[in-house]
């Protein structure tokens, strides 16, 4: 690892980036879960209106996903 | 509330008595045990629907005063205390107060420490149930019955109707409980059934059996119900109705733990005070049950010319409630001491998620569904969020002028990215609003509920109108690759300043039904059609100056204020929803 990495590695442990980038990329696997679980969720329900709101689930966990990986992408 | 956890109790307590039914042939005593079934299935159906028809009326004739009067009367621990028992006693459940006070601390209402003294209030609050229902006016339940029935259908005033459902849950209550004790009777004599309450004997049991069984029917009110349902018929001692009523403490703040999972950071904590606070309690009081029960019967009414089993149904019950009152009042006044140490060993124990502020972008913050029940408070809650849509739709609106006139691309697209977010939020309020409207509304929660629906697309059409409209014209200029005059600049930025205002105050008058914010939206009216007149008059004196591409920043110039002019309309629709909504005549 060369030393202008070494220094920015130890820069973003400083500020905490580390620790955020990991519970960044946490979250997102909870997110994957999530929306698997959700997906799966949809696809066994016959009712309207519950399937009406699973949809919208779906959406904010995309929405979530979304964001995340563009603040990994930013920070990390 | 009840469905799905009623019917497995259901099925889990005639599972329990149908185990005697083989042992009944070997004993001598003659019990119908599908008669008995039947009616404590019956009896118990009724009491829990009783106490859910009294609950939700309750919520809706009271709900919103207790709000205001939980809001106002917080200011120390004691206050809190005082107001968490008062509003708890009022609405029948401690975990819609929880809801309440989560709401509080979420909107920066009330701090968590001083949110663990209304929790604390909250559980002396639920004891009140076991207060009325030891009261043993099963007599009047009938009666009670027949003149809620007659209010419910006869008034047309729905406060009427509401209290006559009221009046209507109560008499269920105590008819299902005289249902259910009547069916207990020949109960007295069986032995199998005596040695299992005597089993009852060891706290930790009972503490177990009725913290399973609130948990099964998300009521502590109505554990403590049935436990004095059967006190009442003599089976179960003193020390036992003690256990099993700290037993239904402890089942009530899992069910509110359960409830917190997956909500804000907040929610969480105040459940996680509640699970604190009500097992630390019975911890302190497991060992000291035998001197609780001496304590309260000396303070509780005695029978004197009764004995044995008699004399055990006719005392008991009015000492079980007591005991539980009494034990939660104890409980407070010692624990109120530590609001602050209890609040921050919470928030040690809890810490805020690094992340979380990431999560919240997308997903409502005060959608609570437990207050659905509560079409008041529910309501209130859409108003809060009204609120934090408004935060966004705000600062794409502050964003989006700098970025139209001097603004780059990237900008722009970062204003558009962010109408997802509020088209999202607006999602999830119509769907909660559809929940709401599923409820039984009054009249005026009905036009409260319409003009909020108005006030919110109002909203999202501004969000709207920046995406699509403004943020076009912003790449408008870009494309034309030309830069806006400072003149123009200054013209366009004094509007665009005047309307933000507009938009603050009517997010504000909405979220806070205030009508005085709503007038002076309505006043802005005359100064808006000054500024954009002085502008109209602006853009004609530029359109005949020597300037390159004066013919192309002449209609974006104009499009921007027409525009914005639009965006005023909408934030004067949702001013006027206020108006329609306390009914007060718009102006002309």
């Amino acid at each position: 690892m060369g030393l202008e990495k070494l220094i920015k590695k130890l820069g973003d442990y400083l500020e905490g980036k580390e620790d955020s980038c990991d519970k960044i990329r946490e979250l997102l696997e909870k997110l994957k879960h999530k929306q698997k679980k959700a997906e799966k969720k949809l696809a066994d329900e016959d009712r309207n209106s519950k399937r009406k709101s699973l949809k919208l689930e779906l959406k904010i966990i995309k929405a979530q996903q979304k964001k995340a990986e563009k603040l990994i992408k930013k920070i990390c | 509330m009840y469905t799905r956890f009623t019917k497995i109790s259901l099925l889990l307590f005639l599972m329990l008595f149908s185990g005697y039914v083989s042992a009944a042939e070997d004993s001598e005593t003659i019990i119908h045990w599908g008669t008995m079934a039947m009616s404590l299935f019956g009896g118990l159906a009724l009491f829990l629907f009783g106490m859910e028809q009294m609950s939700t009326s309750l919520k809706a004739v009271a709900g919103d005063r207790m709000k205001s009067i939980l809001a106002k009367l917080t200011t120390n621990r004691f206050m809190g205390a005082a107001t968490g028992a008062g509003v708890t006693a009022v609405i029948q459940s401690s975990s819609v107060t929880t809801v309440l006070v989560v709401g509080f601390i979420s909107a920066g209402l009330m701090t968590l420490s001083q949110s663990v003294g209304v929790i604390m209030g909250a559980n002396i609050g639920t004891t009140i149930t076991a207060q009325i229902v030891a009261f043993k006016i099963t007599k009047a339940a009938l009666l009670m019955i027949g003149v809620g029935f007659t209010m419910m259908f006869a008034s047309k005033n729905d406060r009427t109707r509401q209290y006559g459902t009221m009046l209507m849950g109560l008499g269920l209550v105590f008819y299902g409980m005289t249902i259910m004790s009547e069916a207990m009777k020949p109960l007295r004599s069986y032995q199998p059934f005596l040695d299992l309450m005597i089993q009852m004997e060891n706290p930790i049991t009972g503490i177990l059996i009725a913290a399973a069984f609130t948990g099964l029917v998300q009521s502590s009110s109505a554990t403590t119900g049935i436990v004095i349902v059967k006190a009442s018929q003599g089976f179960i001692t003193l020390p036992a109705g003690i256990a099993l009523a700290f037993g239904s403490n402890i089942g009530t703040c899992v069910t509110a733990m359960l409830a917190s999972i997956g909500k804000p950071r907040e929610a969480v904590r105040a459940a996680a005070v509640h699970v604190i606070f009500n097992v630390a309690g019975v911890l302190l009081w497991l060992m000291f049950i035998p001197q609780l029960a001496e304590l309260v019967t000396l303070m509780s009414p005695s029978y004197n010319d009764l004995s044995g089993l008699n004399r055990l149904a006719a005392e008991t019950p009015r000492q079980i409630a007591n005991a539980h009152t009494l034990f939660n009042i104890a409980n407070t006044l010692i624990f109120i001491g530590f609001t602050t140490q209890i609040a921050k060993a919470v928030e040690t124990l809890i810490p805020d998620k690094v992340v979380e502020i990431e999560e919240l972008q997308v997903r409502s913050k005060y959608l609570d569904h437990e207050l659905l029940s509560t079409p008041a408070l529910a309501l209130d809650r859409v108003r809060l969020e009204v609120l934090h849509m408004g935060e966004k739709v705000e600062d794409m609106y502050d964003r989006i002028m700098p970025a139209i006139l001097s603004g780059n691309n990237n900008e722009l697209n970062s204003i558009k990215e962010k109408d997802d977010d509020v088209d999202l939020l607006y999602e999830q309020i119509i769907e909660y609003m559809g929940l709401i409207s599923k409820g039984s509304l009054s009249d005026k929660q009905t036009e409260e509920f319409l003009a909020l629906m108005e006030a919110v697309g109002d909203l999202e059409n501004i969000g709207d109108t920046i995406e699509t409209n403004l943020v076009e014209l912003g790449k408008r200029r870009l494309r034309a690759g030309f830069s806006i005059s400072k003149p123009t600049h200054k013209v366009l930025t004094d509007f665009h300043k005047t309307i933000h205002r507009a938009v603050s105050l009517a997010i504000q008058a909405v979220s806070q039904s205030n009508i005085e914010v709503a007038k002076s939206v309505m006043k802005m009216q005359d100064d808006i059609a000054k500024l954009s007149e002085s502008a109209a008059i602006h853009q004609a004196e530029r359109l005949v100056a020597e300037e390159p591409n004066r013919i192309p920043a002449y209609t974006i110039e104009v499009d921007i204020v027409e525009k914005q002019k639009r965006i005023y309309k909408f934030a004067r629709r949702m001013a006027s929803s206020v108006y329609a909504e306390q009914g007060e005549d718009l102006p002309e």
